[in-house]
């Protein structure tokens, strides 16, 4: 196999997954394991949020993570975000590392219940997710280190 | 090991495929890289040739064929410098992912368990070798 059919067959692979998470999600209301899913998306959200807010200089950094998880968010059958309003810790660079937890149980979250999903697409999904906040991780890694310099 | 169904087979065997063609990659890449990327290149050369070799005695035990690595491979584009090689290795890296999304949906138990943890492994290299992050990595 060539790494080019290799790439472009991924490409389309997630390119008809996306289309099925909507349809499915837009169709049925989401069901318990959604949900517990979507919570912890809202929660990172309300957290990205939470430090952009306290430490505006952070915005460009952080926003395309935080729209990320918007998406993920929507994976999960849910529009829009309603989790409670946190505060972020005092430092940037305290709430980059508290961002770098957040994600990582995250990560760790979506691995579990990916491993106790009975539906294949939902999984698959699942592992996307998991995948994503896995690679946020050295990206905040990076941002943290910028921050300290 | 009980047999794997087709399109647990399927999945496996484009796991293998892609692992495959991602140490060529990496082996390609390496040779561009200075001291510290290439002791990192090097490292992930290894991961994907064990990962190619694990996978497909797993396959061959579970009743399925593994495909045979290519001698060579066509890569999307020419590699003359150490930012053509860490965008490559970006790409290989994240294309991956659903490789791994779809065996990790086609299987359970362990076979999941590992298919999300590789699938972890490859989106936070190709993160590491400079890509973007995505919502959905490929």
């Amino acid at each position: 196999m060539l790494v080019a059919s290799a790439l472009a067959t991924g490409t389309v692979v997630v390119g008809l997954q996306g289309c099925s998470i909507s349809s499915s999600t837009s169709t049925s209301a989401p069901g318990e394991d959604h949900r517990s899913s979507a919570s912890v998306e809202q929660a990172l959200i309300a957290a990205y949020d939470a430090v952009i807010l306290a430490h505006p200089s952070l915005t460009g950094a952080l926003r395309p993570i935080r729209d990320e998880h918007k998406a993920h968010l929507s994976a999960c059958g849910v529009h829009g975000s309603t989790a409670p309003a946190v505060t972020a810790t005092s430092t940037a660079r305290a709430a980059i590392s508290a961002l770098i937890t957040a994600e990582i149980s995250a990560a760790r979250a979506h691995s579990r219940a990916a491993l106790q999903a009975a539906d294949s697409h939902w999984v698959r999904t699942l592992t996307f997710l998991a995948a994503s906040e896995a690679s946020h991780v050295p990206a905040l890694r990076t941002v943290r280190e910028l921050e300290t310099r | 090991m009980s047999p794997w169904d087709p399109q647990l087979q399927r999945s496996a065997a484009a796991v293998i495929a892609g692992e495959q063609a991602a140490a060529f990659a990496y082996g390609v890449a390496g040779a561009h890289l200075a001291s510290g990327q290439r002791a990192q290149a090097l490292a992930g050369l290894d991961e994907h040739r064990l990962a190619a070799t694990g996978w497909a005695a797993a396959l061959r035990q579970a009743g399925g064929q593994s495909p045979a690595a290519a001698s060579q491979y066509q890569l999307p584009s020419d590699v003359t410098n150490a930012q053509h090689a860490t965008q490559l290795l970006q790409q290989v890296e994240a294309a991956l992912v659903p490789l791994y999304a779809d065996l990790s949906a086609a299987s359970s138990g362990d076979v999941r368990s590992q298919a999300i943890s590789q699938a972890m492994g490859c989106a936070t290299r190709a993160v590491r070798w400079g890509g973007a992050t995505q919502a959905f990595p490929n």
